[in-house]
């Protein structure tokens, strides 16, 4: 039973890898919308079983829940990625750069480079890696020698794609702050009072007509 | 519209462009706390309780002070939304954390370093360090997101869902004021 589900367990993993492993950009979207609808359906569900809410303000929760679905979905890619986007273009660039690795680009003579539109910090560090493996002075050296000449260009690269990740993950998550704190309730409460009236003059009419007084209306 | 105006705003665009020309360089002088900060909001569980925070701290005023809605319903409205966000940000955490630590504990760079049950062979095969490393952070972020996810189906009915109307009653069954604790003929 225990290898059968190791053997699950494995595929599963290597499906998963195929699918997203490369990049995780689009099963992120992905899984957040579905994530989001599968929330709004239990809340919706629950909203409509709770006998403590009155008709009228059940016309406010449910569209408040529907309207909370669609703005967090079109938020992602309104507000969340190109905030990515952008984060990414300043980690690249070097708009933003931890202090060690501002030395080490004037230390190479690439100082004035820094935040060009242009400018790439990881394929200027692979040229410059590039061009010590091709000099006659790598070439003779040891093995030794070889580590101590490359080390101090793969360290700052190690360490600018630390600090990527880093601005990466705090400039997603403030994008997530500002919609989450403040879009998402802001609009979702106007589409919802918009719709509470148009649902209970429905409620209004239905009752009526079931109550035999259709006419009156 | 005509496709050069949406060029000019796109990403790439010249008004992009502008935009960030303006940005000034800056230089991160406490990388070690940066580098910290990012790597805990990097993590599913960590970033869902950022997220939930957030939202207790804005999402309930702005329900409360709806000028759109009648005060009854802006009170409701008020506890359910709190009810929400404390429901699904303690499950959605617990869920994502347990995601996450089932994932780093079966999903590691080599059999010395603790199970490879998750880990696939293109990544225990590689052999730059840094890229296995790499590529194996990208699959722990990817296995962990599908694996909440998968229990989210679940839990979001079975857990969020009743746990928000067990919190929403129990918040407006304390207002007194409020005319959900009266009788009231609109009740459906």
């Amino acid at each position: 039973m225990s290898e059968f589900f190791t053997k699950i367990a494995k595929l599963a993993a290597e499906k998963i890898y195929s699918t997203f492993g490369k990049s995780s950009g689009g099963m992120l979207l992905a899984t957040s919308i579905l994530g989001l609808t599968f929330s709004a359906g239990a809340q919706i569900l629950g909203i409509c079983v709770n006998k403590k809410y009155t008709a009228s303000q059940k016309a406010f929760m449910i569209p408040q829940e529907l309207g909370e679905l669609f703005v967090s979905s079109m938020a992602i890619f309104a507000i969340t990625k190109p905030t990515q986007k952008l984060a990414a273009k300043l980690a690249k660039t070097g708009k933003i750069m931890s202090k060690e690795v501002v030395s080490y680009l004037k230390e190479n003579n690439l100082a004035d480079k820094r935040g060009h539109f242009d400018f790439d910090f990881e394929k200027e560090v692979s040229k410059i890696i590039q061009q010590i493996e091709n000099s006659d002075k790598f070439i003779k050296s040891n093995a030794i020698d070889r580590v101590s000449m490359l080390a101090p260009h793969k360290s700052a690269l190690e360490k600018h794609e630390i600090t990527s990740d880093a601005t990466s993950a705090i400039a997603t998550t403030v994008a997530s702050l500002a919609t989450v704190g403040c879009v998402v309730p802001v609009i979702r409460n106007r589409f919802a009072a918009y719709y509470q009236q148009q649902n209970m003059d429905i409620y209004h009419r239905y009752r009526s007509i079931s109550s035999g007084s259709f006419n009156k209306i | 519209m005509n496709i050069a105006a949406v060029n000019s705003v796109s990403f790439e665009g010249s008004v992009y462009k502008k935009f960030f020309k303006k940005l000034p360089n800056k230089d991160i002088v406490n990388s070690d706390a940066y580098n910290a900060v990012g790597q805990a909001l990097a993590s599913p569980h960590i970033n869902r309780l950022a997220v939930g925070i957030a939202a207790l701290s804005t999402q309930p005023w702005i329900d409360l002070y709806n000028p759109k809605v009648d005060k009854d319903t802006a009170k409701a409205s008020m506890y359910r939304t709190l009810a929400k966000v404390i429901a699904c940000t303690g499950v959605g955490f617990i869920v994502r954390g347990a995601s996450y630590k089932l994932v780093e504990k079966y999903a590691n760079a080599s059999e010395k370093l603790g199970s490879t049950l998750l880990t696939p062979q293109a990544i225990l095969k590689e052999t730059s360090p840094e890229l296995r490393e790499s590529m194996l952070k990208l699959h722990r972020n990817a296995l962990s997101t599908v694996l909440a996810l998968s229990a989210m189906v679940f839990t979001n009915v079975l857990l969020d869902a009743p746990l928000t109307t067990m919190l929403a009653n129990k918040f407006i069954a304390s207002d007194k004021s409020l005319s959900n604790n009266k009788k009231l003929r609109g009740n459906v």
